[in-house]
């Protein structure tokens, strides 16, 4: 062991990446829907563990934005997956989509939550919400989207049940193909591991060590996750429709 | 010998005190996925000018070619630099004053005093035109050596694919790579970058208000300092870079010109820069492999960083790694005489 070893390697961190899950507990999110997703996400926590403890090239890290008649971050900082828990959240109040792309555009620097900016990989943004936004949100989604770490993101929208306005998530995403419904509680629990585990499978791999793209690059992450979405048969009806639960919401 | 002459040797006497050492090791991810090393690195002492250089190629199945574009890169840049102050009849051409001396020597249009900031920028300018000129004359000297084999010519993407069945020498793209290089030269430093990577400074002081560079980064070692001079650009974000091979690689070029020769100038890939969450303990470790080239033998210090560099990459970013340097060794000693037996200075940002 030689000298660096002593003073450097302490320093030394594998690349982060970091998954948000964007929460509507707005008052409609109330009973099965969210007692559902707090479960699902929850359960999924483990498979997002190993896939940060078996890959060496990225450490996940996961945050928390809710919304509903303000936005709040649960998480103050990015935890490190081995160390989070998940707060089962509650639901009530109105649908401030607005306030929470506000929110979250202010993190999306390195002088907040992108500070290990060096040797980030690009994040996953994953959208839950059952509504309408009941806040004037168009000017700060606009300036979501012109965030370079949004733009550059795995962004995926889970739409519960059919009130859900799809345009809205479309126009977070920026694809129709990453806005996908649920009708169920038990699609809803397939659905947030698959969206968790894939895009953070994707987001994290080592595609980019050393394979810097010039900037009229092809693909980007946002397609490999489509990509891997359309692999899937996961938004395929299954052989038996009971394995989805009836229609609950 | 006539007087201009007698000062510039006087000047190089300066460059007598450096140290120049280049390393390049292949990431543990490029090892475990049998990709070659695509990085380069070469630096050099000679008797009116030291160099250090790197070149990080592009990895995409696209750049098939970059292993070879990075080192063309940094032979380029040299072959540059050795043609510009070594070459008499070498000049640099200003063709936006008629008026005024229009064809001056490069070492000129760079440390004389008199010349105005405009002017130093367009020679500096004409300077990355000319390594870019080289580059891209070696690139297609190759693909004329040795054209591209079917397999390769299948990773060409589609759009540009007919392109090259017309004409063998256009894509250039499969030699993509990023350049960061270092030139000390009698009384200035010449920095200059195309694409990702980083370039550290170590010096008694930052640049003075009236050199209008604006550091990132600063970061406070005792007496020394450290910064990076050269000015970002935001369109090297996450995986996406500039590139000696993009259509506007000749307006991509960043610099910076210092007045005066600096303690240390690092270059490294973002193979290594990537292995440091926080900015100051990667600064930390460039002023920590000073301390070892100063006080250790020059070959057991090299023969460190070299047996430390893949381990970095295993432990970090798994990508190539690639750094130059270029130190006075006497002047470091001067300045941190203070602190050498003592434990190291934490890095202070200012």
């Amino acid at each position: 062991m030689g000298i660096y070893d002593q003073t450097i390697m302490q320093s030394v961190a594998r690349r982060s990446m970091t998954v948000f899950f964007l929460v509507d507990t707005s008052g409609s999110m109330d009973g099965a829907k969210i007692g559902t997703l707090n479960q699902a996400v929850e359960d999924t926590l483990p498979e997002l563990k190993n896939i940060s403890s078996s890959n060496a090239d990225a450490q996940i890290k996961v945050a928390v934005l809710k919304f509903d008649t303000n936005a709040e971050w649960i998480t103050p900082v990015p935890a490190e997956i081995e160390s989070f828990q998940w707060t089962p959240l509650n639901a009530g109040g109105l649908t401030a989509f607005g306030e929470a792309c506000f929110k979250l555009e202010q993190k999306l620097h390195k002088e907040a939550f992108m500070n290990d900016a060096a040797g980030c990989f690009a994040p996953v943004f994953i959208l839950l919400s059952d509504g309408a936004p009941t806040d004037s949100y168009q000017t700060q989604l606009d300036k979501l989207k012109n965030n370079p770490w949004f733009k550059k993101g795995v962004r995926v929208a889970i739409a519960i049940g059919d009130d859900t306005i799809c345009d809205t998530l479309e126009d977070f995403t920026g694809n129709r193909e990453t806005v996908l419904t649920v009708y169920s509680p038990e699609m809803l629990r397939k659905i947030i591991r698959f969206v968790s585990v894939t895009a953070s499978q994707v987001a994290s791999k080592s595609s980019n060590v050393g394979q810097q793209s010039a900037p009229d690059q092809t693909t980007t992450k946002q397609q490999d996750f489509i990509d891997a979405l359309q692999q899937s048969t996961i938004m395929e009806p299954a052989d038996d429709d009971s394995e989805l639960g009836d229609i609950e919401w | 010998m006539n007087d201009k002459k007698q000062k510039l040797k006087q000047l190089s006497q300066k460059l007598k005190s450096y140290g120049a050492k280049h390393f390049c090791v292949q990431g543990a991810l490029h090892i475990k996925n049998n990709l070659p090393c695509q990085d380069s690195a070469q630096s050099c002492l000679e008797e009116n000018f030291c160099l250090a250089v790197i070149a990080d190629g592009h990895g995409s199945a696209q750049y098939f070619r970059s292993d070879r574009g990075s080192r063309i890169a940094v032979e380029a840049f040299e072959n540059c630099v050795k043609e510009a102050l070594t070459n008499s009849k070498y000049y640099y051409h200003d063709s936006t004053h008629p008026k005024d001396n229009t064809a001056i020597n490069l070492i000129d249009a760079l440390s004389s005093s008199r010349i105005s900031i405009k002017k130093r920028n367009h020679a500096i300018q004409w300077f990355c035109q000319s390594i870019l000129a080289n580059w891209l004359i070696a690139v297609r000297q190759d693909m004329q050596n040795e054209p591209f084999t079917k397999e390769e010519i299948r990773k060409i993407p589609e759009k540009y694919r007919t392109l090259h069945e017309k004409d063998h020498s256009e894509y250039t793209s499969a030699y993509g790579s990023t350049l960061i290089a270092a030139l000390l030269v009698a009384d200035f430093c010449l920095l200059i970058q195309i694409g990702d990577g980083v370039c550290i400074v170590f010096d008694d002081a930052e640049p003075d208000a009236s050199s209008k560079i604006k550091p990132v980064h600063k970061y406070a070692h005792g007496n020394l300092v450290s910064f990076e001079p050269i000015p970002v650009d935001d369109k090297c974000f996450l995986n996406t870079t500039t590139s000696l091979c993009d259509a506007k690689a000749r307006e991509e070029f960043r610099s910076c010109y210092l007045k005066k020769l600096p303690v240390a100038v690092f270059v490294s890939s973002d193979g290594i820069e990537d292995c440091f969450h926080e900015r100051a303990d990667l600064h930390k470790f460039f002023h920590r492999i000073l301390f070892d080239f100063s006080d250790s033998h020059e070959a057991q210090a090299q023969a460190e960083l070299q047996a430390f560099l893949p381990r970095l990459s295993e432990k970090g970013s798994g990508d190539d790694m690639s750094l130059s340097m270029l130190y006075d060794v006497s002047k470091f000693k001067e300045l941190t005489a203070d602190v050498r037996d003592k434990q190291l200075p934490e890095a202070v940002s200012n």
